[in-house]
């Protein structure tokens, strides 16, 4: 009778609900924080937007920095992100932050570990799909972005594809939309952290 | 020709225990209408258990009330509660010493509540602010009785006892809890309204003052009438 | 000057106006939980039966034993489903009992590149003639269903699209294949399973998950005449399938509801008894501090019915106006209610839990305002037994 009632229960949609899949959080963050920062004695998750912070002025200083437009159905100013702050006791030892980057083929979650000053200690896809999925989860396409800070990205031009820091190398539209991403990611994290005035450039 | 009240032979026996206590024994009393009679006595003497059979508030043991033409209690013939409601609500009117307002009614309303229950007793606004600047509280017609002094109080209870439109007021004690002051005052209003308004009086009191404007004073002790 | 006695009782109980208040709120809490409770029998079962309808089958054939893998499926991520062949279905749709059927082939995918663990991806291969008709409340955000003859075409439930970052004319990789395939529609959100869904086309989803000839489930419509439990035994002759008719899983869920409801309801009741003691206990306290101004109401010619009915009104008039705001409370919260409802039941249909109506509301009224008259009457009748020479003696 539960087993029956348990298939009621998916057709009628009742309890199979995914997560909802808005903004971008860890999926695991007990586990995914203590990957990044095992020295790490707890975190801080704190919800942002765009809309909330500044409105569509701040879209405009975000777009401006980005030197891309927000587009689509998904990438819209009122997108909730989750800023996770690292501790260790009650010193903050760096942050956690993700975005959803449209790839080719499907959403990409890029996440970046920061230390306090806002230099990438970890790159991590938390959903890949791409034909170069092999490549880019390989350890060493992530190592490429550890010890960059947004000074090293400032330059790129994600719709020219030009200006991509040295020492990073790909190619394919997945990997330029993880650049995006990159670039994106450090440009809100300035503002959710450091309050927008570049300090960690 | 014949008497408004007629007490014969009235007693009224409690029991405690085995002991029989004679709280009125054996009174007769005729009231007629208009008249003022005073009741005076130590504490304890009946004055009180007398004017509530008189009031039908209460049945005697034994003896004979007629009020108004009808006896009201015979031999072999208690009335029950609902019965004697009905003669008060024709004949008597009441001021005790605290004066029992409804706290969270007006002086108005207070004086108009009797008609809540007799609804062919209908007051008018005329005849209520007449009844009140006779009673000198038509000023205080709004107010709750928390902002009346204790006199005043007393006149919004003889207004309600009026408002009955009560051919006897029986005031057990009105002037217990006032200062002489305010006494003087009740006592001059109680013979007004008797002169007036030809309304009969029975008047309960241990002060002599007032007693005085019994045209028939009695003194009570052990039940009986000794003057 | 007339005064009634409805504004007496009324002003009585100004007198202690904490006393009333807290009785009153008492009597709120209770009517709350009350009508709630009401509202979400009537709205469960609306929502249950419109979930049902909305469903569009009424009867599921599947394979025997993938009921439950299916949803294991869904809710652990395991596989294994188990199939039926597509020629036994076939001659199921062509029995003259069945109105409208569609078949569907369910199929999950293992995504390695989905996390640290990866997930499961959930394909449901429809037919896109006869599934569209069947599901009414599916609607599109961005474009539209694929041709039923469609190949390398998907349609996303709205979450998935979401985390894939799908609008309808991108392209997909599905997990598990290196073709490409068009998102041709991205559904809205409907807040159930719907929304984690990729819709393939039937003959595609056979083909791309190598199950062709086979199917998962049959949805199915009757003819309005027919005996439907008749028709569900003949379709359990059939080999290896299992037959799951909604009213049956209705009724099922309606059971284990049923059995919530009359903890809520016994809960609800003593909410009510104690409301309905509160009650008695103030007006009788009330008569007990009145007792000697009562005896001189009835010196004032006031018969034992009057203080009686006196008394009667002033527990109406809590009753009722505790009532009133209660059933006021239990319609401006009922959004909340449903919330919680949502937190602690395990099946909840969409739609709304929770429905107050007018004769909901009235009924309530009724049972407080009679329950109250009735708990009134033993601090009426004191009341009215107070005799004025003892009150007036106790002076």
């Amino acid at each position: 009778m539960k087993k029956k009632l348990l298939f009621a229960a998916l057709l009628l949609g009742f309890a199979a609900q995914l997560s909802a899949a808005v903004g971008c959080d860890l999926k695991d963050p007990d586990r995914d924080v203590k990957r990044f920062f095992p020295g790490s004695t707890g975190y801080k998750t704190a919800y942002k937007s765009i809309d909330k912070l500044g409105g569509k002025e701040l879209l405009q200083t975000v777009e401006a920095r980005l030197g891309d437009k927000f587009t689509g159905l998904y990438e819209t100013i009122d997108v909730p992100y989750t800023l996770y702050t690292v501790l260790k006791g009650k010193e903050t030892i760096g942050y956690i932050h993700g975005i959803n980057q449209k790839g080719q083929y499907g959403g990409l979650q890029v996440f970046l570990a920061y230390n306090p000053q806002g230099i990438i200690s970890d790159f991590y896809y938390q959903k890949l799909t791409s034909r170069n999925a092999k490549a880019m989860t390989a350890p060493g396409f992530a190592a490429m972005f550890k010890g960059l800070s947004f000074a090293d990205f400032k330059d790129y031009d994600p719709i020219k594809h030009t200006g991509i820091p040295a020492g990073i190398t790909g190619e394919g539209d997945d990997f330029y939309a993880t650049l995006r991403a990159v670039k994106k990611n450090f440009i809100l994290v300035d503002i959710f952290v450091f309050g927008g005035k570049g300090r960690q450039s | 020709m014949e008497h408004l009240i007629t007490a014969k032979d009235i007693f009224k026996i409690f029991k405690r225990g085995s002991e029989e206590i004679r709280a009125i024994n054996g009174i007769s009393l005729d009231i007629d209408a208009g008249d003022i009679v005073a009741i005076t006595g130590e504490s304890g003497s009946g004055k009180t258990t007398f004017v509530n059979i008189i009031g039908s508030l209460d049945n005697p043991t034994s003896g004979e009330l007629c009020i108004n033409g009808r006896c009201v209690f015979a031999p072999g013939a208690a009335l029950t509660e609902g019965e004697l409601t009905r003669i008060r609500r024709e004949i008597f009117g009441y001021v005790f010493q605290k004066f029992f307002l409804v706290p969270t009614l007006t002086v108005a309303e207070n004086i108009v509540l009797p008609g809540v229950f007799q609804p062919k007793l209908e007051v008018s606004d005329a005849e209520l602010d007449k009844l009140m600047d006779m009673l000198g509280i038509l000023a205080r017609k709004n107010h709750l009785p928390w902002h009346l002094s204790g006199g005043e109080m007393q006149r919004v209870a003889i207004a309600r006892a009026l408002a009955l439109r009560s051919k006897v007021l029986i005031a057990d004690e009105p002037t217990g809890n006032l200062d002489s002051k305010r006494s003087e005052e009740i006592k001059e209003l109680l013979v007004r309204l008797n002169r007036e308004q030809g309304i009969t009086i029975i008047l309960v009191t241990h002060n002599h003052n007032l007693a005085k404007i019994g045209k028939r004073v009695y003194v009570m002790k052990d039940g009986r009438f000794i003057e | 000057m007339k005064l009634s006695i409805y504004q007496v009782a009324y002003k009585n109980l100004l007198r202690r106006k904490v006393r009333t208040s807290l009785t009153i709120l008492g009597i709120v809490i209770s009517t709350w939980v009350f009508v709630t409770l009401l509202g979400f029998n009537h709205g469960y079962e609306n929502s249950l039966n419109e979930n049902i309808e909305g469903m569009g089958f009424q009867i599921v054939l599947t394979a025997k034993g993938c009921p439950y893998e299916a949803a294991t499926l869904m809710l652990q991520g395991g596989t294994g489903l188990r199939y039926m062949p597509e020629n036994l279905v076939r001659s199921v749709i062509d029995k003259p009992q069945v109105e409208r059927a569609t078949p569907m082939i369910m199929h999950a995918e293992f995504d390695p590149n989905r996390g640290e663990t990866g997930g499961t991806t959930i394909y449901l291969g429809i037919d896109a003639a006869s599934y569209p008709p069947m599901k009414p409340y599916l609607a599109f955000s961005q474009g539209t269903w694929f041709a039923s003859d469609a190949e390398n075409q998907v349609v996303l439930g709205y979450e998935v699209a979401e985390l894939e970052q799908r609008e309808a004319g991108d392209l997909m990789l599905l997990p598990g294949t290196t073709e490409e395939y068009e998102v041709v529609g991205v559904l809205k959100r409907t807040g159930n399973q719907d929304d984690g869904m990729i819709y393939m086309p039937l003959f595609a989803a056979q083909k791309t998950f190598n199950r062709e000839g086979e199917l998962t489930m049959l949805g199915m419509r009757l003819v309005p005449e027919i005996d439907q439990a008749a028709f569900e035994e003949e379709l359990y002759q059939l080999p290896d399938v299992q037959v799951v008719s909604m009213a049956q899983v209705k009724n099922t869920i309606m059971g284990l509801v049923s059995s919530a409801k009359a903890i809520v309801l016994s809960v609800a009741c003593i909410a009510f008894l104690i409301a309905i003691f509160g009650v008695v206990n103030t007006v009788l306290m009330s008569v007990f501090e009145r007792y000697q101004e009562i005896g001189i109401l009835k010196s004032m010619g006031a018969l034992p019915g009057d203080i009686f009915k006196m008394v009667f009104i002033e527990t109406t008039i809590l009753c009722a106006f505790g009532g009133l705001l209660g059933i006021g409370f239990s319609w401006i919260f009922s959004g909340m209610s449903e919330l919680a409802v949502r937190y602690f039941l395990p099946f909840s249909p969409s739609g709304k839990l929770i429905i107050i109506n007018g004769s909901t509301a009235l009924f309530s009224f009724i049972a407080i305002a009679c329950i109250g008259m009735l708990g009134s009457v033993y601090p009426a009748w004191r009341a009215a037994s107070v005799r004025p020479l003892e009150s007036i003696r106790n002076e």
